[in-house]
């Protein structure tokens, strides 16, 4: 088991590479569900009285659900370009750690602002009740926070894309084969 | 608040109440309504707003008050049910408790009928078994109330009013006033308190029940309960204070309780009440540095044209300063419609929070307002009233 850790830890940084990944889609996915709560709960209330408004609220409704993808995005870029999938392990373990860092910190982004989000459309979800000719610019209420959302994954995408680069961080073009378990 | 209530737990209520919003009466509504005397004209008003469902086949405005109760309890009902927590719709309705529990006591304590009850959330059958000391999940609150109540009467019986025995320091006490303010609260009248006083002033207090001595001495009982209910109410109102979360209902709940309060004080004040008998009887119970007891031990009994002066110095760091400045001259039913004006003043500003307790507890005051005016107009209407006293009797509207 300590040689495996040592494996996965020390001698490469494929095991941050995995936690990393984990950490970001969970982040992202509990955030979106959070958010998509608030907004729902609110939207519900509204419908109770105003039906006709589901169109509307609808679009509201799903805005905070777009960081649990942006996670999964990260996720999928982090397994691609470290050779998770292809199952050939090409980081080292400063990129590792380096890679999990940018998770850690793109999933605590995403889980803000979507939380931050549920709340936001929870403004515009009463605007539209209260002004339903007002639904479309109420929309924007919330997607403003999306920019930060955005703005995250791409930071994101190009810092795994430039640690895990020829000739970046400390990288490997050794590649390993996955230990036996 | 409860803990384990999150704070999104009131999305789905809020979005509810946020669309109620828009059906509360507005400023320009209770005009229009004052304005025309047709009866005709006051149900095409009415037909116009949400109250339309309640006033279907309606052919005189006499029933307007028992609609209108339909009305405001089945929207308090609803949202109680819908509330992640009750206890923010447990203050509009435990009030109600409170007035049945004395009307209760004082059927037991006098031998009378009750007429009626009002809506709260005690079951009424819960009061016998409370009134005969059996096991009922009613909170200890009521218990100790009730044996205070008991003991009180028994004494008052054996021709000796005892002092008020104190309840615990700290332990939630509850009782209302009486109907009619802001949220169907209700001080005693001028006129209802002068002969009280006269009753308990008597120097021979007469046997408690039987003959015209009786009636003195049951006149007094039933205002020293009202007193012990005032007290307690106003204990209970403390009580709520310390058990909620949030900010701007604890300070509404502060402002509030001082409001009624001095509402009590100020009345006694100006009939020249024994002190004593607020001081057994209303203000046992509260912490000894209250502003209530402040007010009380200062303060010699004053013309009522300086009680505002006094009572604006006493608050010089409460928030009720301001409100009381505006009360020009001698302070009347302007005290009541002001304050009432100020406490609603107060919740306005939730109207911007999205979602939480706050928002559906402005609402909540919104309707108890919106209803109150409904029954002073209405009212008003059909008893023939002026229309400029009715106007100047108007609460201040939530939208």
């Amino acid at each position: 088991m300590i040689e495996l850790l040592k494996f996965y830890f020390i001698q490469t940084g494929f095991g941050w590479v995995i936690i990393g990944a984990i950490t970001v889609v969970t982040l992202s996915c509990l955030g979106s569900a959070k958010g998509i709560l608030i907004a729902s709960s609110q939207a519900a209330g509204v419908l109770s009285e105003k039906p006709e408004l589901f169109g509307k609220m609808l679009v509201l409704m799903a805005l905070p659900g777009t960081q649990g993808f942006y996670g999964f995005i990260c996720a999928i870029m982090i397994a691609l370009r470290t050779g998770l999938i292809g199952g050939k392990i090409n980081v080292s373990t400063s990129v590792g750690v380096s890679i999990f860092l940018v998770a850690v910190c793109m999933g605590i982004v995403e889980y803000l602002t979507a939380v931050t989000q549920g709340r936001a459309a929870t403004s515009a979800i009463n605007l539209t009740g209260k002004q339903p000719e007002e639904g479309g610019r109420a929309i924007l209420i919330p997607a403003l926070v999306e920019t930060y959302a955005v703005i995250a994954l791409l930071i994101s995408i190009l810092l795994i894309t430039w640690l895990t680069k020829e000739g970046g961080l400390s990288f490997t073009s050794t590649t390993l084969d996955l230990p036996s378990f | 608040m409860e803990n384990s209530v999150c704070h999104y737990d009131w999305c789905y209520v809020s979005g509810r109440v946020n669309v109620l919003e828009c059906n509360l009466l507005g400023v320009n509504f209770f005009e229009k309504l004052l304005s025309s005397d047709d009866f005709k004209d006051m149900l095409m008003n009415l037909s116009g707003t949400p109250l339309k469902a309640y006033f279907p086949h309606v052919k005189h405005l006499y029933e307007f008050e028992t609609l209108l109760d339909d009305y405001y309890y089945s929207r308090l009902y609803e949202i109680r049910l819908l509330s992640p927590d009750s206890a923010v719709c447990d203050f509009f309705l435990i009030k109600n408790d409170f007035l049945n529990l004395k009307k209760f006591i004082k059927s037991k304590a006098f031998g009378t009928g009750i007429d009626n009850f009002y809506r709260g959330i005690i079951n009424k059958n819960t009061w016998d078994d409370l009134w005969h000391g059996k096991e009922t999940s009613l909170p200890e609150m009521f218990k100790e109330l009730v044996s205070c109540i008991r003991k009180v009467i028994m004494s008052h019986s054996q021709n000796r009013i005892p002092p008020y025995p104190a309840m615990q320091k700290g332990v939630i006490n509850d009782s209302p006033f009486e109907k009619g303010g802001q949220g169907g609260f209700v001080v005693p009248s001028q006129k209802w308190m002068k002969e009280r006083v006269q009753s308990i002033t008597s120097p021979v207090s007469p046997p408690l029940q039987g003959g015209d001595e009786g009636g003195g001495k049951k006149e007094s009982l039933s205002f020293i309960i009202d007193l012990i209910f005032d007290g307690a109410y106003l204990r209970y109102i403390e009580g709520i204070y310390n058990k909620i979360d949030t900010r701007i209902i604890k300070r509404y709940l502060k402002t509030y309780q001082l409001v009624k309060g001095l509402e009590v004080i100020r009345r006694a004040m100006a009939l020249r009440l024994d002190m004593n008998l607020l001081n057994q009887y209303f203000l046992e119970g509260l912490n000894q540095d209250h502003l209530f007891r402040k007010l009380a031990k200062n303060i010699a009994w004053s013309p009522e044209g300086t009680l505002r002066e006094i009572l604006v110095e006493a608050h010089c760091n409460a928030p009720l300063q301001g409100l009381l400045s505006n009360v020009s001259g001698k302070i009347s039913f302007r005290y009541e419609v002001v304050s009432d004006d100020y406490l609603l003043d107060m919740l306005r500003s939730v109207k911007c929070i999205p979602f939480g307790p706050e928002r559906v507890f402005g609402y909540l005051c919104g309707l108890t307002t919106e209803v109150f005016n409904l029954k002073l107009v209405l009212g008003g209407k059909v008893h023939r009233i002026e229309n400029s006293l009715l106007k100047e009797r108007l609460r201040k509207t939530y939208v």
